[in-house]
């Protein structure tokens, strides 16, 4: 079964198109890169994954089910099934890390005692304990990603939907979600997650689809990407392969020419 | 019983726990003072609301029949301003953090209709002041022998209706702050709104006009047919109409909140061009690069920055229409209401001969937190840039007095010339006074802002119309500056009052610009000085949370 299906999915924003008629097929234990220069449409498709933002037509289905902007109730089983990374503004952010993830344990519905005692082991996990009565609008980005990837965990789902969910973090915190992570991809989860740090796609994903102005330009896992090039061949890294596909600047020889 | 199903329901126990913690903790912030100043400030509040309730309790009981038709106007107009307090003060708190954002939720496994009672119930959260004066006017009415005992009883559907209309209001609106031009048009419109019922109660209104307003307010308008009913007046007629209004609040309601769920703020901003170019073109061009033709770089540079970073800034542009139209609004009626209403014209009295210095104070106060009291805070994205560039800091601060005196100075032109267009008596002495006056309280308060600057600087969203983070014991320090800084000026008042001489009352407040710019230059060795010793505790202090300097 495919834990994403996305059939020519589509979102104008006035007479732009940010994604413009987008197939995907993401199966089920995945580990999945998607990613796009800036501007190419990725926040906008995760957006209409996770219910933040209407298509503008277009069809999705999430661990096989159609999410219908039209029938919101329908979808709510679905939901309880997913893990969000959200872009930060989904944040709460008068509420210290461990109330936060309590709330959104609770929004899944865990029992409060139980809610609580995850809340404070992922504080404890996540290296945040010493923030513990910090208000999240006072955490630093890293801190606000890694408080984001402790409330995706909390309800233990089987779909991530992550947007730059590595974005600020440390190394060190950096490793410590990408090994949970593979745990979890090993343990049946399926990851879709948005990046601009190509070397940590390179190492974690299994599959990966690059866009560019809203549409599809590439898509499989690296090597079948490697090969799909006329250039390269299998020591192309991802980072030569994305600008390969997106298209490179040559700067001419008579730009910057004072530097 | 959906309302109680949804409230015991664990998701819906926990949005509500969670809008319990976010008020705590918004009271609480170290911005504020520490928790006991926000507690004290909280319970101060409370206590002033619970007064006022007692008051009207104990009033409401002794008013006789007598006194009816005068009572029903009091009530109408009493029950307006509460419907405005309720309607308004939600979307005040919402952009101060201190309401949970219903929206954000929607990603999360809970039905919409449950999420829509839930918002609809944290209303009574963001009213709560509304529903301690109304619980005075209803034991008042209660208390009243010459009022029906069932009548206050139906302030309930009047409550009822004032929290549906919330839940739509507060979604309407801010949907439209996320349109760039609609956002601070609606903000004025909210706070003309908002100060309506104070102006008619100033101003007052002819007998005859009173008649017609009462009839066409009982007959339509719900705040009206509230009042009536409360008073078990006219059933029959003012009955419907409550239910009718409760109706429509709450299908108004459902609908706002269902459109403010599929709102998309990516699109709504797109198309009013949020994040796309700004160029400044033609005309505007010019407007900028005045302070080229008079000032070398870097301060030029520094000033054009200034000039352009505040026109663009929504909170800058909200104070600053803010200051002459809200202004005038607001004294207008303070200081010519009753002047108008007694047929006397516009003359004589003390505040009515002050009136454009007045309202000039008060716009330079307006402006003074986004232009000088925490002129780093509004423009963190480029405060590194300005220890790690080879400019002084004192150039720095000197292109940020500049231009916030240029649009002082601005505002008042306009203020001047909204007087002579509403043929207020405005002379050439009460302009030259308003500017002097102006000028010197702009010294003091640039001299003061530059070592707040530096002192206490608090990050700030430029682009959000109402949040502030302005810390308490600057805004302690300021309210003790206030009348310290007012005493020069007060003397040049003095002057001319022992003197009954305009020249005296000019040489007092020329000497009082001398001694604003001794201020002023001692408060900027002040505030360098501070910025090479606290440079670190300043970046940090600009840089927490999610901020371009953040970690």
């Amino acid at each position: 079964m495919l834990a994403i299906e996305i059939r020519n999915l589509r979102k104008n924003y006035g007479s732009k198109a940010a994604v413009d008629g987008l197939n995907l097929a993401v199966p089920q234990g995945c580990f999945y890169g998607f990613l796009g220069p800036n501007g190419a449409g990725k926040t906008t498709t995760i957006k209409m994954l996770m219910g933040v933002a209407q298509p503008t037509s277009g069809e999705i289905f999430l661990l096989g089910e159609a999410i219908d902007p039209a029938q919101p109730e329908a979808g709510l089983a679905v939901r309880q099934k997913i893990g969000l990374v959200p872009d930060e503004s989904l944040l709460f952010d008068n509420l210290t890390g461990p109330e936060y993830l309590e709330f959104i344990a609770r929004m899944y519905g865990l029992a409060r005692p139980m809610a609580k005692e995850r809340a404070s082991e992922l504080i404890e996990f996540f290296e945040l304990t010493g923030a513990g009565r910090k208000l999240i609008s006072e955490y630093s980005k890293g801190m606000r990603k890694r408080v984001a990837m402790a409330a995706a965990l909390i309800h233990r789902p089987q779909l991530f939907l992550m947007d730059e969910p590595f974005e600020g973090v440390d190394a060190v915190g950096a490793r410590l979600m990408k090994d949970l992570l593979l745990d979890l991809v090993k343990g049946g989860a399926t990851i879709f997650l948005t990046s601009h740090v190509l070397e940590v796609v390179e190492r974690l994903c299994d599959r990966i689809a690059i866009i560019h102005e809203g549409k599809l330009v590439v898509e499989g896992t690296l090597d079948e990407l490697r090969r799909g090039g006329e250039t390269g061949g299998a020591s192309e890294t991802l980072e030569d392969l994305f600008v390969r596909t997106v298209g490179e600047h040559h700067r001419a020889s008579t730009d910057l020419s004072w530097l | 019983m959906a309302v109680v199903t949804a409230l015991l329901d664990s998701r819906g126990a926990a949005i509500l726990w969670a809008q319990w913690r976010t008020i705590i903790n918004f009271y609480r912030r170290p911005q504020m003072g520490g928790y006991w100043f926000g507690t004290a400030v909280m319970v101060i509040w409370y206590l002033m609301v619970a007064g006022l309730g007692t008051g009207i309790s104990f009033a409401l009981g002794k008013v006789r029949p007598s006194e009816f038709a005068q009572f029903e106007f009091v009530l109408t107009f009493g029950l307006l301003a509460a419907f405005l307090y309720w309607q308004v003060v939600p979307v005040f708190l919402a952009s101060t953090g201190m309401s949970l954002d219903t929206r954000k939720l929607m990603v999360y496994p809970v039905p919409q209709s449950q999420l829509f009672l839930i918002e609809v119930m944290l209303r009574f959260s963001t009213g709560v002041e509304v529903l301690i004066v109304l619980c005075g006017v209803f034991v008042g009415l209660l208390r009243n022998p010459e009022i029906p005992a069932w009548a206050p009883f139906t302030l309930a559907i009047f409550v009822v209706f004032n929290l549906y209309l919330s839940a739509g209001i507060k979604d309407l609106i801010a949907r439209l702050m996320e349109r760039k031009g609609l956002r601070e048009v609606a903000v004025l419109l909210m706070l003309l709104v908002m100060v309506s019922p104070q102006m008619i109660a100033l101003v007052g209104l002819p007998p005859a006009l009173k008649q017609v307003v009462m009839g066409f307010n009982q007959s339509t308008l719900p705040w009206g047919a509230a009042a009536a009913l409360a008073m078990g007046k006219n059933v029959g007629r003012s009955l419907p109409v409550v239910l009718a209004w409760t109706a429509f609040a709450i299908w108004f309601g459902r609908w706002q909140f269902q459109r403010g769920l599929a709102f998309d703020v990516d699109a709504a901003r797109a198309l009013s061009g949020h994040g796309g170019t700004t160029s400044a073109t033609g005309w505007t061009d010019v407007l900028f690069q005045w302070p080229r033709r008079l000032f070398p770089d870097p301060l030029a540079a520094l000033v054009e920055k200034e000039m352009q970073s505040l026109a663009r800034s929504a909170r800058f542009r909200l104070v600053f229409f803010m200051g002459f139209t809200f202004g005038l609004v607001v004294w207008l009626p303070v200081v010519f209401g009753k002047a108008f209403r007694d047929g006397g014209g516009a003359s004589g009295g003390v505040m009515q001969n002050n009136f454009l210095t007045w309202i000039s104070v008060y716009s330079v106060m307006m402006l003074g937190e986004v232009a000088l009291f925490n002129s780093l805070g509004f423009d963190r994205m480029a405060a590194q840039l300005y220890w790690l560039a080879p400019v002084r800091m004192r150039t720095v601060l000197l292109a940020k007095n500049i231009t916030a005196s240029v649009y002082i100075f601005l505002e008042l032109t306009i203020i001047c010339a909204a007087c002579l267009a509403l043929r207020l008596p405005v002379t050439p002495i009460k302009i030259a006074e308003a500017f002097a006056v102006t000028a010197v309280m702009a010294l003091f308060f640039t001299g003061l802002g530059n070592i707040g600057s530096i002192y206490y600087p608090r990050p700030a969203n430029s682009q959000n119309s109402w949040r502030s983070r302005s810390g308490g014991k600057f805004q302690v320090w300021m309210l003790l500056a206030y009348p310290v800084l007012g005493i020069p000026i007060g003397l040049a008042y003095l002057a001319r009052y022992a003197f009954d001489s305009e020249a005296a009352f000019f040489f007092v407040i020329g000497f009082d610009g001398l001694l604003a710019l001794a201020f002023y230059w001692v408060a900027m060795e002040t505030a360098e000085r501070g910025a090479r010793e606290r440079k670190e505790q300043i970046l940090t202090a600009l840089g927490a949370g999610e901020g371009p300097i953040g970690a």
